[in-house]
């Protein structure tokens, strides 16, 4: 009947998905898998999987979703993420943002900032980060940031990353999965706990656009969190104790 | 048989470098960019390949001939609807071709035309895996395969990206070459996306030259898919 949940198959553009073989019902379709509008039409809604990736099947509200794991480099916005954008040019209502080299802009209007009025409006420079949320896409027009929870208008930590007297600060570019999984899965992967148990102090923003803000007190300590973090995308989980005990001693030596 | 490293270029999305036996090329994806406005289609993405020669300047002739036809299948192959008004850009640079030494066309004419075209069969399997890296949304995969048909021993079918001797290749008196792109769906072969021949060949050559195509892609696909399942591992290398 349902799909079996977990099934860890890989697959690649042309394969078959297990839902068509099995010719289960998928409600939503998520990263990685796609249903062309021909396939829409006229092939009995077939589904395509178009990258390499781990398909994965959830139960959530009676719907099954389907969707690929895969790593990748560049970000496509999608609403609701949280993103570190850089801002590149202003214009009379809005800021010109990047979220990666040479990718399209996107806009971040000031009306988007919480206590938004003509008169007010945020004094960002160029090159300037920004963290902040995926408000809208739209396939016709450049996707539109937020600064602040629309819902509530309150800011919830969004706003420029600014660096502060006597504090150091660098971003790391990373592969999108392993942002993901920093900021969303500290249960299971809990490498920022682990670095706070071992006395590092440290602030980090993590946006799904690859993009992680680091900033602590000392240019030792901002080398050695980008250090640890960038080591642990490319290793073991188990390893992640010992890259941090090696790392800690190597830059902040008691 | 050949062999590849992906990700090889940090700063692009998806690189691979693929050597067979004779050659080998580098290949870099940037995309989705945002293009210039000459590239920009209202509806789907423009696909730019670039090929560079393994000595000499820029795109030339032989080139801009072989992007055409790498530009072609890549066209059929990626969803291109998914990424409107945005570039998908495909790098290729040829680091070993068999003929690179002076004078190696030893006036042949064969020889020029061979040249060109194992480089184009390794520019597609390299550029389907750097695709494949920089997470381009795809249709289906596919796999090109060279073959060709000798005049001497009553037409012996010789894949050439096997043949690692120079001189061997040089002594070959082809009667035709064929380059196949296949399709792959469900792991079976399906489709033929490109079919680029040159020489002398009858109906009879052809079938055999497809079923050998199919058998070589069929064998290479294998090989891929094992690298991807090392690649897969490599990127959620965190989670165990």
């Amino acid at each position: 009947m349902s799909v079996s949940e977990d099934s860890k198959n890989l697959i690649i553009p042309g394969d078959i998905l297990a839902c068509e073989r099995d010719n289960q019902t998928v409600d939503i379709i998520g990263q990685g898998i796609y249903l062309s509008f021909e396939n829409h039409l006229y092939n009995n809604n077939k589904l395509y999987p178009t990258h390499v990736g781990i398909e994965n099947y959830t139960t959530k509200n009676n719907k099954v979703i389907a969707t690929l794991d895969y790593n990748s480099k560049r970000y496509i916005p999608q609403q609701g993420d949280y993103v570190i954008a850089t801002v590149t040019n202003n214009y009379s209502t809005h800021f010109l943002c990047t979220l990666n080299n040479f990718s399209s802009t996107v806009t971040l209007p000031y009306a988007n900032f919480p206590q938004a009025t003509k008169k007010n409006r945020p004094k960002y420079e160029n090159g300037d980060l920004v963290y902040c949320r995926v408000k809208t896409v739209d396939t016709d027009l450049p996707a539109e940031l937020e600064c602040m929870d629309s819902e509530t208008g309150n800011k919830d930590g969004f706003g420029l990353l600014e660096q502060e007297k006597s504090k150091h600060t660098a971003v790391l570019d990373c592969s999108l999965a392993y942002a993901r999984e920093l900021l969303f899965n500290d249960k299971g992967f809990p490498l920022l706990s682990d670095m706070v148990k071992k006395n590092l102090s440290f602030e980090v923003a993590i946006g799904v656009n690859g993009k992680i803000w680091i900033s602590t007190a000392s240019l030792l300590e901002t080398l050695c969190v980008y250090k640890i973090l960038s080591k642990c995308e490319k290793s073991n989980r188990d390893s992640i104790l010992q890259i941090i005990e090696e790392t800690v001693t190597e830059y902040v030596k008691e | 048989m050949s062999y590849s490293k992906y990700s090889i270029l940090e700063n692009h999305d998806g690189s691979c470098e693929l050597s067979t036996q004779n050659s080998k090329v580098i290949v870099g994806i940037s995309g989705p960019l945002e293009p210039k406005q000459r590239h920009r289609l209202p509806l789907q993405s423009a696909i730019e390949v670039i090929i560079k020669p393994s000595s000499g300047l820029g795109p030339t002739t032989r080139e801009v001939l072989m992007q055409d036809k790498l530009a072609t299948v890549l066209q059929a192959v990626i969803v291109t609807e998914l990424y409107p008004r945005k570039l998908i850009q495909v790098n290729a640079q040829i680091l070993e071709s068999p003929f690179d030494e002076f004078g190696s066309m030893n006036g042949n004419t064969f020889n020029e035309i061979t040249s060109s075209m194992i480089d184009l069969n390794s520019c597609f399997n390299s550029s389907f895996i750097s695709l494949c890296d920089a997470s381009i949304a795809l249709k289906s995969s596919f796999v090109s395969s060279l073959l060709a048909i000798t005049e001497e021993n009553s037409s012996k079918l010789i894949n050439l990206a096997n043949v690692s001797d120079l001189d061997t290749l040089r002594s070959y008196n082809f009667k035709s070459l064929h380059l196949v792109v296949l399709e792959i769906e469900e792991n079976k072969p399906t489709n033929i996306l490109l079919l680029d021949s040159k020489g002398d060949f009858n109906d009879d050559d052809l079938v055999k030259v497809l079923d050998a195509a199919q058998q070589n892609t069929s064998a290479e696909f294998k090989n891929i898919r094992s690298l991807f399942k090392e690649k897969l591992s490599q990127d959620f290398i965190w989670k165990k």
